[in-house]
């Protein structure tokens, strides 16, 4: 065991060097012995949830620098994760079209493969991360997609992107995808400013888009 | 006319959700704005409007710093009802009429430089998905972590509802200012 530990430890150290796209975090990781009591207090409320635990990862994070504002944070999230009326399928989808709207890794990271074991196909998927409209989607998806693309692109969405959406899922359905494609997009503006590291030996799912 | 009917009252929630109710007319004085849309899903309100509360109300960071955020998130995004709601606010707080004339028109001059920071920080946000690094050193160097991450949720918060009021179609407020394309 320790011999295999030892091993482990020296393909580490082989590792290369990280590439020059691995920017520097902004944010140390706060391990509990280093938060304040509000900030433990915060990420326990988390790890009692659904999540199990805060990813150090992740944007809780970085928003636990400000505790009550990644409690209320993560409720809202608590609710469009695992709660939303937009079936898991769809609602991963939904994530994914504003992970790639950012290029945010760790939201892609993070959701691709629940969409995946959500039924999402992986072309889907793939087409998603080159940034092309994907070719093989169900007729679910494609109304999810024209809705979430236009709200992003267009800053609203039209008539039939919108009512293809109502006929699928109703009013409390249109509030959800909205909720979902909105809060991801604070999200990811919280991993750009902290430039939160991927996990250890993960690289960057997206590519730069042109 | 908004996309959806606005609810304005317990009577259009089911009774298990006027507590949610209660708490938004508690905390807002009405129901306001993006939660007459929000509302339509009861449960996702009763989590945004405490996140708002914060992001309004409570919180650590300087009101007049929340207001330039929220207004420019408001411009950048072509939110009418958020644009008529913080234009409001920001007069409230005696925000020259200058500095609300610079962000409705997308530039940033005669604007004081500690203003024109976070005007600047939330467009690069939202149009380049990244600030540049000098800037948000100033920035944490300005307000520290704690802050910083408030100012940032602020414009996350801010541009969620961007997101509800444009897809919802969601007009101006009674008096408010109207944002033209």
């Amino acid at each position: 065991m320790i011999k295999l530990l030892s091993i482990a430890a020296g393909c580490l150290f082989a590792l290369p060097p990280a590439p020059a796209h691995a920017q520097a975090p902004r944010f140390k990781s706060l391990p509990e012995s280093e938060m304040t009591e509000a900030q433990l207090k915060a990420a326990r409320e988390l790890a009692g949830g659904p999540r199990g635990k805060l990813n150090p990862y992740g944007p809780n994070a970085v928003l636990l620098r400000s505790p009550e504002l990644m409690d209320r944070t993560q409720r809202v999230g608590e609710y469009l994760r695992f709660k939303s009326s937009i079936p898991a399928r769809l609602n991963e989808f939904a994530i994914l079209i504003t992970a790639r709207q950012w290029s945010s890794q760790t939201e892609w990271i993070g959701h691709h493969d629940l969409a995946l074991k959500a039924g999402l196909s992986p072309a889907v998927a793939a087409d998603l991360a080159q940034g092309r409209r994907p070719a093989s989607m169900k007729d679910d998806e494609a109304a999810v997609y024209q809705f979430c693309k236009e709200l992003h692109d267009n800053k609203e969405v039209s008539d039939a992107a919108y009512k293809a959406a109502l006929d699928r899922f109703g009013e409390r359905g249109v509030v959800d995808l909205v909720g979902v494609t909105g809060y991801y997009t604070m999200l990811a503006m919280v991993l750009s400013v902290s430039r939160q590291p991927l996990p250890e030996g993960t690289p960057p799912p997206l590519p730069a888009l042109k | 006319m908004a996309r959806l009917a606005p609810i304005t009252g317990k009577n259009q929630v089911p009774a298990e959700d006027h507590g949610i109710v209660d708490f938004i007319v508690s905390s807002r004085g009405g129901i306001q704005g993006p939660f007459k849309m929000l509302l339509h899903c009861p449960k996702l309100a009763g989590r945004v409007a405490p996140l708002g509360a914060y992001v309004r109300f409570e919180g650590k960071l300087d009101k007049r710093v929340r207001v330039l955020a929220a207004m420019t998130a408001a411009r950048e995004f072509d939110a009418v009802y958020v644009w008529g709601a913080q234009t409001g606010a920001a007069r409230r707080m005696n925000v020259p009429e200058t500095t609300i004339t610079a962000i409705r028109e997308k530039h940033s001059r005669g604007l004081p430089a500690e203003d024109a920071e976070i005007v600047d920080f939330t467009r690069e946000l939202i149009h380049k998905h990244r600030a540049p690094a000098a800037r948000i050193e100033s920035l944490r160097k300005r307000f520290g972590d704690e802050q910083f991450i408030e100012l940032t949720g602020t414009i996350g918060y801010y541009s969620m509802l961007t997101f509800t009021v444009n897809a919802c179609e969601l007009e101006a407020g009674e008096g408010a200012e109207v944002l033209k394309p």
